[in-house]
C-alpha cells in the first residue's frame, strides 16, 4: 500500500500499511466446518470518495500526472468513515440473522482493521464483548486486503482459534466494497 | 463439502514506523493518531513488491499443510498495488513459487480483496472443477 501514499497527505499516509496474509483453501472433510455463508456487496457510488486518479485507462500517466500527485490514493475520510460504520455493522448483523446465529455461537469476529470506532459500531451492533473481538491495528495499521488474513494468522499461532469455533469476518473499502463471511474455523 | 481454510499465514516487513516518525514530517501526532483510529505503529516495505509480501506467506502455507508447489491449481492474489500493471501478480506468484500446475488471476476489491477473494475461491473449490 506504501507505493500509492502521499507522504504530504496527513489524511492517508498515517493510516495504512504493508503487509500480506495467504490462505489455503481445500475442499472439507467434514460438512460441519469451513466456509458456512457470505454476504458480500457493492455500491460504484462510493468510487467519488476513496480513489487513485491516474495511471489507468481513465488517465494514463503523464508527465502532468506524476507532477500534479495523481498517482496516490486519496480518500474523503468523513464519508468513508460514516458509510464503513453502517455498511460492516449492518452486512455482520445481517449475516447473523440469515444464519439465526446469537452472540454465542460467535467465537471471533474478525473485522477489517481501518479504524478502531468502525470496529467497535461492528462488535456491539453484533453484542459482541470487546474480547471476542481481533484487534492488530495498533502493530500494523490498514494493509487493505491484507489485515483479515493477518489477523487469522496471528489468532492461530496464538492458539485462540480452536476447530469448530464460529468465525465472521467483516470488511468495507473502496468501491464501495463490503461484505461479511461466516466460517466455522476447520484447522486441527 | 463447504470449503475450508485448511492453511493460514502471514508477512510483514521488518521496517517498523511509529507516529512519532510522521512528527516533523506532517501535521499530525501520536496521540492524535492513536485516539481517532487505533494506530501505534505500522510496517513499510523498504524494497520490493506485492509479492515479496505474499511469496513468504505463500510458503509458509505449503509447509503448515505439507504440501508441494505443484498440488496448487488456481493463485488469486487480492491487491489494489499489483507488481505491474500487467501481467498479474498471480502470474508473477506462480514464478517465484513454482506453482506449476496452477492458473490464477489478480482480484481488485481493496480493502473487501480478502472476502470477495474468499468468496471466489470458495466457489471454484465446491464447484469440484
Amino acid at each position: 500500500m506504501s507505493s500509492i501514499l502521499n507522504p504530504e497527505d496527513r489524511t492517508t499516509y498515517i493510516l495504512f500499511g504493508d503487509g500480506g496474509g495467504a490462505v489455503l483453501i481445500e475442499r472439507s472433510e467434514d460438512e460441519n466446518v469451513g466456509i458456512m455463508d457470505s454476504i458480500l456487496k457493492m455500491d460504484g457510488n462510493g468510487g467519488s470518495s476513496l480513489y487513485m486518479t491516474a495511471g489507468g485507462s481513465a488517465k494514463p500517466a503523464s508527465h502532468e500526472t506524476v507532477d500534479n500527485k495523481e498517482h496516490y490514493a486519496v480518500q474523503d475520510g468523513q464519508t468513508v468513515f460514516k458509510s464503513a460504520v453502517v455498511g460492516m455493522a449492518d452486512v455482520s448483523a445481517e449475516i447473523m440473522e440469515k444464519n439465526h446465529l446469537t452472540a454465542d455461537d460467535i467465537t471471533w469476529l474478525v473485522p477489517h482493521q481501518a479504524n478502531l470506532r468502525i470496529i467497535d459500531a461492528t462488535a456491539r451492533r453484533m453484542g459482541l464483548s470487546p474480547e471476542k473481538v481481533m484487534i492488530n491495528i495498533d502493530r500494523y495499521g490498514n494493509t487493505t486486503a491484507g489485515t483479515i488474513p493477518i489477523c487469522l494468522s496471528e489468532l492461530w499461532q496464538q492458539g485462540k482459534l480452536k476447530y469448530g469455533d464460529g468465525v465472521i469476518l467483516a470488511s468495507f473499502g473502496a468501491g464501495y466494497t463490503w461484505g461479511s463471511i461466516y466460517l466455522r474455523w476447520g484447522m486441527k | 463439502m463447504p470449503a475450508n481454510i485448511t492453511a493460514v499465514a502471514h508477512y510483514v516487513p521488518e521496517d517498523v514506523f511509529p507516529n512519532s516518525y510522521f512528527e516533523d514530517k506532517i501535521d499530525t501526532s501520536d496521540e492524535w493518531i492513536r485516539t481517532r483510529t487505533g494506530i501505534v505503529e505500522r510496517r513499510f516495505l523498504l524494497n520490493g513488491a506485492t509479492s515479496d509480501l505474499i511469496v513468504p506467506a505463500a510458503k509458509k502455507c505449503l509447509e503448515q499443510r505439507g504440501i508441494s508447489p505443484q498440488d496448487i491449481d488456481c493463485i488469486i492474489v487480492c491487491t489494489v498495488t499489483p507488481d505491474n500493471m500487467f501481467p498479474s501478480t498471480a502470474a508473477t506468484v506462480q514464478r517465484k513459487l513454482g506453482l506449476t500446475n496452477a492458473w490464477g488471476f489478480d482480484l481488485s476489491a481493496a480493502c473487501s480483496g480478502f472476502l470477495y477473494g474468499l468468496m471466489t475461491a470458495s466457489s471454484l473449490v465446491e464447484s469440484g472443477r
